[in-house]
């Protein structure tokens, strides 16, 4: 043998590598080690595990229904769903508190009692999967379709998402607090669970000519001393709205209000009065144009909590996202200050969509209980906060992460659904399972294979389309049943 | 367990579509051993040595493309004779029908293959337009098929051989067909280059190959080091930053899209020298050499100094037998024939990357670079002479990285619609308020963008220092350090990992 060849050095090192993974995934299983020190790695089945990841039929069936927009591929949608029993809502759970009034009740009393004289409002709570307006923008459409109402709702002052109906151009001197990630130490957050100001805050980036600084020249961060602020929204298409609201409190001083158009048209001015507490100013401009410049001035920023662009009448559905949180930071709503608003908004239906953000974290049956406790306590929050409206719980999707070659489901989504499930029916919420409406285990692959989805669970906007199209017509089910039996009673 | 692994053989060893063979696959390592073994055994009988590598490497290309393994047979043996033809042919005419059959066959299959969808669609949007009729774009049959993988890349590799027997640059044709095989369907490049020259590797495989200290070494290191580029840089940035945002930009904010760019930037570059590095440092371990494919690109002041720096076997290849020979045609336009030259060069770049608007554009932008760079050399050194040499070194450097982000984004967008949705969000003012709560929610990526330009940024002196001193180690040493690198990258592995980038070129 050539002593300068290397070559089966080289072999015995590979192989040497390969018996020492080899070694510790036989250990992985046994003591767990690699847990305790917070390494990650394949145990021995996962190893040897060359399966295909498959996709799934009954994933494969909604998808066909949409992208086919044929009845038979709808029948064979039911009949892979069903196994031949006729089924209605499979995927939705309505509780009835045993008078035979059930969860969404409210909301239908409200949709048919109310929408034509006054907005009746839903208020959809979610993360990154709901940002920007997604699927919240097609649910507004489908209802204000068939229950009137315009308008876009509610408009964050800033945001990190950016909107599909509008653009936003702000002032750059907004500092946002939210239940997340930079908590508000007064707990009086807006319903969105979110507060904005332009001075007597912190703010962290901007060298500004309004600021004076707080510290020395070399950190960035500021406290806000402007007396100044201003925010442009441009709709993108043509959006009907009568009204434009600003949802503010807790101000000690008037605010300036000076708002104009495009072409400087109308130039209307007015104040924002001193109130304690939460209060929803109306502006009258008798003109209302796709593209608004608002201006807002006071030695003492209010707290804002957004804008509202509604009709005078109809559905409205606020979108209330958050990026990366998973619902448990609006727990810190003040309870008085929740209830308030969500009165003073009439707000019927709430919807939370969240979970996604905890499925990699949440693994044990500890933590499915912790969690089911954690999720009841905020439905029941809300349900003491606004007793006649109704809930809705969105559970998570599904949603993949690579093993090795090949995306699988998280296997622990399933009992999440379920934790969720059990403290829906348990505050007496609806529930809606997204996780078995896309197709359960595995069908996130069918999902992103079809480009409707990335495997972390984020819908394209034709897959936002298909669970739009999904939940509102599983609601509409509801809302027929409960015309039914309306008439019946009667 | 068993049960599972037995359900599975007939979908571990046959091509299953959803699942191709990757490099860094537990499938592959496993079957690389095994064939290593034999390998070892055999590599001083060269004949019987290529065999196992020319079957190794059919199979592997079987794993990822299935019955496309007969199509870069046909390609391989129609140049292997068509070489031949060309050296025997006597006449200078019959050696240029020659090559233009090669060029039929190959480019043919090339543009049927990859570019059909295309121009179908370019059809119907001018039928559509010009007879304003309203036809979709549904595909008919006979283009329902599944574009076979590497083919942009072995097609570069055969022409390069029958273009070198044309012009004498390889004096013989390659006697043995299974050499030749091998070459063009050479397993650690075949998918995604570098694109090797017939006249760089061919003799390497006629001959006998040592693998001493040094190359099983580097090999090693290199292998270790273009995983961890591809999975715990390129992978993490493009699952936890790019892809969300490229994907939906109209969700984001513009700060983000413009972060994203860099991600997009930076992804690319380490996904595709990752795997550079796993390509080379796999043909080290064999015996052979490949010529690397980067340079430090974001070091290049100007673009052309990019394209000496990126991609290099490729924009060796184009400037070889593609700009050269347009640049000697028009010569007789002077500087007008050098830009025209440039220009489709550069267009031809775009259209190899993909089947798509946004390449051509891309490749567009580039050669509208080179041709800028070309056409203000002079103007560009006076105003050089009026800075100090590092402020305009760094400018440059600054404003190349920029233009390269920019042109980035077109290259990445699904259409062009998006890419300038995304570059209108870039130009029409950043959120610099949003900073902070972005950071926050992506610290993780923000974290790996640095890293990945730390990196870059990297003295080759360091680098070559690390290698030199990973090669130096005790075997058992190697051993342990290739253990702790793997189990490192494998944190990230097993969350997240795609597929190469480059592997759709």
């Amino acid at each position: 043998m050539n002593h300068n060849n290397k070559i089966w050095q080289v072999f015995f090192i590979i192989v040497f590598v390969e018996i020492l993974f080899l070694i510790l995934s036989f250990y992985k299983d046994e003591t767990k080690i690699f847990s305790k020190v917070g390494l990650n790695f394949y145990s021995f089945s996962e190893l040897v595990d060359f399966t295909v990841a498959h996709t799934n039929t009954k994933a494969d069936s909604l998808i066909d229904k949409y992208m086919g927009d044929n009845k038979n591929k709808m029948l064979s949608r039911r009949q892979i769903l069903t196994c031949g029993q006729n089924k209605k809502n499979i995927f939705l759970e309505n509780p009835d508190d045993n008078n035979n009034n059930y969860a969404l009740d409210y909301f239908f009393d409200a949709l048919i009692n109310q929408s034509d004289t006054c907005i009746v409002r839903i208020a959809h709570y979610g993360d990154s999967q709901l940002e920007g307006d997604r699927i919240t923008s097609i649910l507004r459409k489908k209802f204000q379709k068939k229950f009137g109402g315009s308008g876009v709702g509610y408009i964050p002052f800033t945001d990190i998402a950016s909107p599909i109906l509008y653009s936003r151009e702000t002032t750059g001197n907004w500092c946002r607090f939210n239940v997340f990630n930079n908590k508000y130490p007064s707990g009086l957050y807006g319903i969105a669970g979110v507060v904005f100001k332009f001075n007597n805050c912190k703010q962290t980036f901007k060298k500004d000519s309004d600021t004076l600084s707080n510290f020395n020249d070399t950190t960035y961060i500021r406290w806000l001393t402007s007396t100044k602020s201003g925010i442009i929204i441009k709709l993108f298409s043509q959006i009907n709205y009568n009204k434009i609201s600003v949802m503010y409190g807790n101000s000690t001083l008037p605010c300036f209000v000076k708002i104009n158009d495009k072409n400087k048209s109308f130039n209307f001015n007015d104040t924002l009065p001193p109130v304690k507490t939460f209060c929803i100013h109306n502006f009258n401009l008798g003109n209302y144009p796709d593209y608004l410049k608002i201006e807002f001035e006071s030695a003492k920023s209010p707290d804002f909590y957004g804008l509202l662009l509604d009709a005078n009448n109809g559905v409205q559905i606020d979108n209330y996202a958050i990026r990366g949180h998973s619902g448990t930071g609006l727990l810190n709503i003040n309870q008085d200050y929740l209830a308030k608003q969500l009165k003073i908004l009439n707000t019927k239906l709430i919807i939370f969509q969240y979970g996604g953000n905890l499925v990699p974290y949440v693994h044990d049956s500890i933590g499915y209980k912790q969690l089911e406790k954690i999720y009841y306590l905020l439905f029941i929050k809300f349900k003491q906060a606004v007793p006649d409206a109704s809930i809705l719980v969105v559970s998570t999707g599904d949603m993949a992460r690579k093993k090795g070659d090949k995306y699988v489901s998280y296997p622990q989504i399933y009992q999440i659904v379920e934790a969720q499930r059990r403290a829906a029916l348990k505050a007496g919420c609806a529930f809606w399972d997204l996780y078995a409406t896309m197709g359960g285990e595995g069908s996130i692959n069918s999902w992103t294979s079809k480009r409707l989805s990335s495997p972390e669970g984020h819908f394209s906007p034709k897959g936002q389309q298909i669970i739009a199209d999904e939940l509102f017509n599983t609601i509409m089910i509801e809302y027929n049943s409960y015309k039914l039996r309306k008439h019946k009673l009667l | 367990m068993w049960q599972n692994f037995i359900s599975s053989v007939p979908e571990i060893f046959f091509y299953i579509p959803e699942q191709l063979l990757t490099f860094t696959s537990v499938f592959f390592i496993s079957l690389f051993t095994l064939f290593y073994f034999l390998y070892a055994l055999f590599l001083k009988k060269i004949k019987l040595r290529n065999f196992l590598l020319l079957l190794f490497s059919l199979y592997f290309y079987y794993k990822i493309s299935g019955l496309y393994v007969f199509l870069l047979i046909f390609i391989a043996t129609s140049d292997y004779f068509i070489g031949k033809a060309i050296f025997y042919s006597k006449k200078e005419k019959y050696k240029s029908l020659l090559v233009l059959l090669s060029i039929i066959i190959d480019a043919g299959s090339l543009l049927y293959f990859k570019y059909s969808e295309f121009f179908y669609h370019i059809r119907i949007d001018l039928i559509n337009e010009i007879f304003h009729q309203n036809l979709s774009y549904t595909p008919p049959d006979w283009l329902n098929f599944v574009m076979p993988l590497g083919i942009s890349f072995y097609v570069f590799k055969t022409l390069s051989y029958i273009f070198d027997l044309k012009r004498e640059i390889i004096e013989q044709p390659e006697k043995n067909y299974i050499n030749y095989l091998l070459y063009v369907s050479f397993f650690p490049n075949i998918l995604a280059g570098p694109i090797s020259k017939a006249r760089n590797l061919l003799p390497q495989l006629n001959s006998n190959v040592i693998i001493d200290k040094t190359k099983a070494g580097n090999g090693l290191f290199l292998i270790l080091c273009g995983t961890f580029k591809k999975i715990v840089i390129a992978d993490m940035l493009g699952r936890n930053l790019v892809d969300r945002v490229f994907d939906a930009p109209e969700f984001f904010s513009n700060f983000e899209t413009l972060m994203a760019g860099y991600g997009y930037t930076m992804q690319l570059y380490f996904d595709f020298s990752g795997y550079t590095d796993i390509v080379i440092g796999l043909a080290l371990l064999l015996g052979f050499s490949i010529e690397p494919n980067f340079n430090k690109p974001f070091l290049a002041q100007n673009i052309s100094e990019f394209w000496r720096r990126w991609h290099i076997t490729l924009s060796s290849w184009l400037n070889e037998y593609i700009y050269q020979p347009l640049s000697f045609y028009f010569r007789k336009f002077k500087s007008a024939g050098v830009v025209l030259a440039v220009l489709i060069t550069f267009t031809i770049s775009g259209l190899w990357h993909g089947p798509a608007l946004t390449y051509v554009i891309w490749g567009i932008l580039h050669g509208l670079a080179i041709t800028w760079d070309i056409t203000t050399s002079k103007l560009r050194k006076k105003v050089s002479k009026i800075f100090n040499p590092k402020i305009y070194k760094f400018l440059s450097i600054l404003i190349c990285f920029h233009f390269l982000v920019f042109t980035m984004i077109i290259f990445r967008s699904e259409n062009l619609s998006k890419s300038f949705l995304m570059l209108n969000k870039i130009f029409s003012g950043l959120e610099f308020n949003l900073i902070l709560d972005w950071a926050k929610i992506y610290i993780l990526p923000l974290s790996i963008l640095l890293l990945s330009l730390i990196l870059h940024y990297l003295p080759i002196t360091l680098i070559d220092k690390i290698k030199k001193f990973y090669s130096n180690l005790h075997w058992s040493l190697k051993i342990l350090v290739s253990f702790i690198v793997i189990l490192i990258i494998f944190q990230a592995y097993n969350t997240d990992s795609q597929a190469f980038i480059y592997l759709k070129f």
